[in-house]
């Protein structure tokens, strides 16, 4: 499952899978080693949410997301249930949150350990699959349950 | 014999640092033909021997996409130094020897690899196996620490040693790219040796950079070469295999560090990029540089103004008269006045230069990075045009840390319209006569109205220039460090002695030139050249209802905005500050005129010394012709269109 770097939360890794930016910035980010088949880590966001410094070999560099954007990246390990593409089989790791928040996903089944799927995810609502009964939250709930994909 | 030495890097690796413990003061600053990036050139004495050294611009690879990367390029495909020093962070040594390899397919010049901040590594349990990457590489390898002077003299044995016995340096350094590549590539190099103009180059990286569809290489090789077919992804194709190569390399001669070298740093950051604390740190910061640049130095400002006073006061008693006024109120009190920058200058450059060095400034320019996006600059503007406060030099001339030269230029053309606190006195003598309890507004509506149209400025020259194309900001994070003492002070003399250069040229040029216009032919001001010429320009500020007194006062702005003042003062042949000067602008101009005044001066031709700093920082006078033209049409409009809408809303 492949998603733009600009959308890999805080603390999260992924291996690079390509690279689209423009043939200028690309020879650029090759050099500083942003190569396919490598890891990059997501250290930081600014202040301001934009840019993100990642981490690639033993270097730091900081990137906006305009550019971070343009380019591919596989997630390694869990990732928030929001950047998952739709029709793929994930296992929730974790959910963050308030307790309401908690007490309100439990209450209808939505748990720790229980498999899920994204049917659709438009307009700023997702609709899910949970042990095969079906749920529509918005993005950002969704961004508080954590996934992991299952292969 | 001498030897001509390029030191060529990944930024932020130590090269400075380097090229400073190597040539100490023997060193020249100054600007690449053309361009405004610095060069800095210098030598060393050794063993009886000259080597000359050249810092280039730090880059992480030899495309020619900035113009930095240009620069360095250039230097090591066509300079003509004899030997290329690459220098690699003994942390970092992935993209180190990145480069290395870019260099040595391109260059067939004898290179030296140089492994820096060797204590760093030793500390962190990091071993390198020297004889196994110069045997690998075919490349001599030295270890150096620019903290501890380790290696150093090992570095200058090295170059001499290599300079003049080329054949130990007789290295065949090729690095294959799998086979469809590698057809390719001999299609290529076969068509172009066909060609003579480029027998001079190295085919195979000229094929290469083809590849990497490089700007320049492409143009002048399509012509030969239109019909090969470049596959998809080459180009990533070719990073890939140059950094499995250093992998490997890394792989057998380099140990893993036994702990983390970044968890300092990584605790430091913690702080100071942090969510909510980030953004107020960096102003207090900010607010610090700004403080201790305009109020530690005052004293000392005084100091030499007090100095200055009492010299001019002793030329003044020279005969003949014309004689005493050019020594006392031309020569000295023009150059003494712009030498009472000097303070705020060096203390500037010492805070600059430390936050430079420890690395804070791309955290700095990390953390503001948003604000300024929407103006298509990067987050290291920002420190500039707070300084421009101030005054307008120093502010300038901190842009030389941006790396983007575009957008160095569009900050340094824009600052001149923030209000320097040179404007102030004018500010406070117009508000003061005219708008009674309302001055505080006026004034900050002119500081408020400085603002805008310095962000007007910025997107507009962006657009004219640059087509409006953001610049990127890649930067890298580089290790938290302490700088050493050496480091900051050659930092803060090599910057700030331009500035003294200026004042002993161009500004007392400038000066006797505004002296002699107000003092001939006949010695009164009211009779002057400048008198005559304020009266000659009255007409075009007619609309504006500014005087011949107000025009010709604001020729004399030109050598410095608070002049503005004195020089009415004169004109009307009354004390500064007496009600007698208010009484005479009161009945002179309106207050709609007045406030026109109060933002045409805020925004016309930046002072001598702004125009003498934007010539030497562009390295061409272009800039600050650009600058007049730009500022004046820009504060005639303003002001006119204050004058139309100020008595369109009063009739
Ligand atoms: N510990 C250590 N620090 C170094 C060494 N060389 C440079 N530094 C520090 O690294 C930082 C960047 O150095 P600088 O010379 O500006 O790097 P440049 O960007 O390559 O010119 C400065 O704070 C230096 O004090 C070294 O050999 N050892
Ligand atoms: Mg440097």
């Amino acid at each position: 499952m492949v998603i733009k770097l600009n959308e890999l939360p805080e603390g999260s890794k992924a291996i690079i899978e390509r690279v689209e930016l423009p043939e200028g910035l690309r020879e650029r980010i090759l050099g500083m080693g942003f190569i396919p088949g490598k890891m990059v880590e997501a250290i930081k966001k600014a202040p301001l949410v934009d840019p993100t410094v990642y981490k690639v070999g033993n270097f730091r560099v900081s990137l906006r997301s305009s550019e971070a954007s343009k380019i591919y990246v596989k997630p390694i390990g869990p990732i928030p249930l929001v950047l998952c593409p739709t029709n793929v089989m994930c296992r929730i790791v974790a959910l963050n949150g308030g307790r309401r928040f908690l007490n309100n996903l439990k209450s209808v089944g939505i748990d720790v350990g229980r498999r899920i799927k994204i049917l659709n995810n438009e307009f700023g609502r997702l609709s899910m699959e949970v042990d095969g009964k079906v749920y529509t939250i918005g993005r950002g709930m969704a961004s508080k349950i954590v996934v992991e994909v299952l292969r | 014999m001498k030897v001509d030495v390029a030191i060529c890097g990944n930024p932020n690796v130590g090269k400075t640092s380097l090229f400073n413990l190597l040539t100490g003061s023997r060193q020249r600053v100054g600007n690449w033909p053309g361009v405004t990036v610095t060069k800095k050139e210098g030598y060393k004495y050794w063993k009886g021997h000259e080597i000359r050294f050249v810092d280039l611009p730090g880059t992480y690879t030899l495309g020619a996409r900035s113009l930095d990367e240009k620069i360095a390029r250039d230097a090591i495909v066509n300079g003509d130094e004899d030997i290329i020093v690459i220098i690699s962070d003994s942390l970092s040594m992935e993209r180190g020897l990145y480069l290395l390899i870019q260099v040595l397919e391109a260059t067939a010049k004898p290179v030296i690899f140089v492994i820096n901040a060797i204590d760093e590594a030793k500390r962190a349990g990091i071993v390198i196996d020297k004889l196994g990457l110069e045997r690998a590489l075919n490349v001599p390898v030295v270890f150096t620490s620019a903290l501890t002077g380790e290696g150093i003299e090992e570095l200058c044995d090295k170059i001499l040693e290599v300079y003049s016995k080329p054949s130990i340096n007789q290295r065949s350094f090729i690095l294959r790219y799998g086979v469809e590549i590698e057809e390719i590539l001999q299609k290529i190099t076969y068509r172009i040796s066909e060609q003579r103009q480029f027998s001079e180059y190295n085919l195979r990286w000229l094929a290469i950079k083809f590849l990497e569809s490089d700007p320049e290489i492409t143009k002048s090789l399509s012509n030969v070469i239109s019909d090969v077919r470049i596959p998809e992804d080459v180009q990533i194709e070719i990073s890939s295999t140059r950094y499995q190569l250093v992998s490997n390399l890394l792989r057998n001669f380099v140990s893993e560090s036994s702990y983390d070298v970044w968890s300092v740093s990584d605790a430091i950051d913690h702080v100071f990029t942090h969510k909510y604390l980030g953004i107020p740190i960096f102003l207090a910061i900010l607010y610090m540089i700004f403080k201790v640049t305009f109020e530690i130095a005052a004293p000392l400002s005084d100091l030499i103004a007090a100095f200055f006073d009492w010299l001019s006061g002793v030329f003044s008693r020279l005969s003949p008269n014309w004689l005493a006024s050019l020594l006392s109120d031309g020569i000295i009190g023009g150059v003494g006045s712009i030498l009472t920058f000097v303070p705020n200058i060096f203390i500037l450059f010492f805070m600059m230069g430390f936050l430079e060095e420890t690395g804070y400034f791309s955290r700095a320019a990390f953390v503001v990075d948003r604000l300024m996006y929407y103006l298509k600059i990067s987050g290291r503007s920002f420190i500039s045009f707070i300084l421009g406060f101030g005054c307008s030099v120093p502010a300038i001339m901190s842009t030389r840390v941006m790396e983007d030269q575009r957008e160095r230029l569009v900050t340094l053309l824009s600052i001149p319209f923030i209000s320097c606190s040179a404007r102030l006195p004018v500010y406070v003598l117009i508000a003061g006569t005219f708008f009674g309890k309302n001055a505080g507004n006026a004034i900050f509506s002119v500081y408020f109205l400085s603002i805008v149209v310095t962000v007007i400025s910025i997107l507009a020259l962006n657009k004219l220039f640059f087509k409006g194309v953001p610049s990127p900001f890649i930067v890298e994070m580089p290790r938290y460090r302490m700088p050493t003492a050496k480091n900051l002070l050659v930092y803060m003399w090599s910057n700030g002695k331009h500035f003294l250069q200026k004042a002993g040229t161009i500004i007392l040029v400038s000066t006797v030139v505004i002296w002699f216009l107000s003092y001939f032919p006949t010695g009164d001001v009211g009779n002057s050249y400048a008198a005559r010429l304020g009266k000659f320009i009255q007409p075009m500020f007619k609309v504006h209802g500014f005087d011949w007194r107000v025009t010709t006062s604001l020729i004399f702005g030109i050598s410095a905005k608070e002049v503005v003042v004195s020089s009415y003062a004169t004109l009307v042949g009354a004390e500064e500050g007496s009600p007698s000067l208010m009484n005479t602008l009161r009945s002179s101009i309106d207050s709609i005129s007045a406030f026109a005044l109060m933002v045409f001066v805020m925004a016309y031709i930046p002072c001598f010394a702004t125009l003498a700093t934007i010539k030497s920082e562009t390295g061409s006078l272009k800039y600050s012709v650009l600058s007049i033209v730009y500022t004046t049409v820009v504060a005639y409009i303003l002001s006119l269109i204050v004058v139309v809408v100020g008595k369109a809303l009063i009739t």
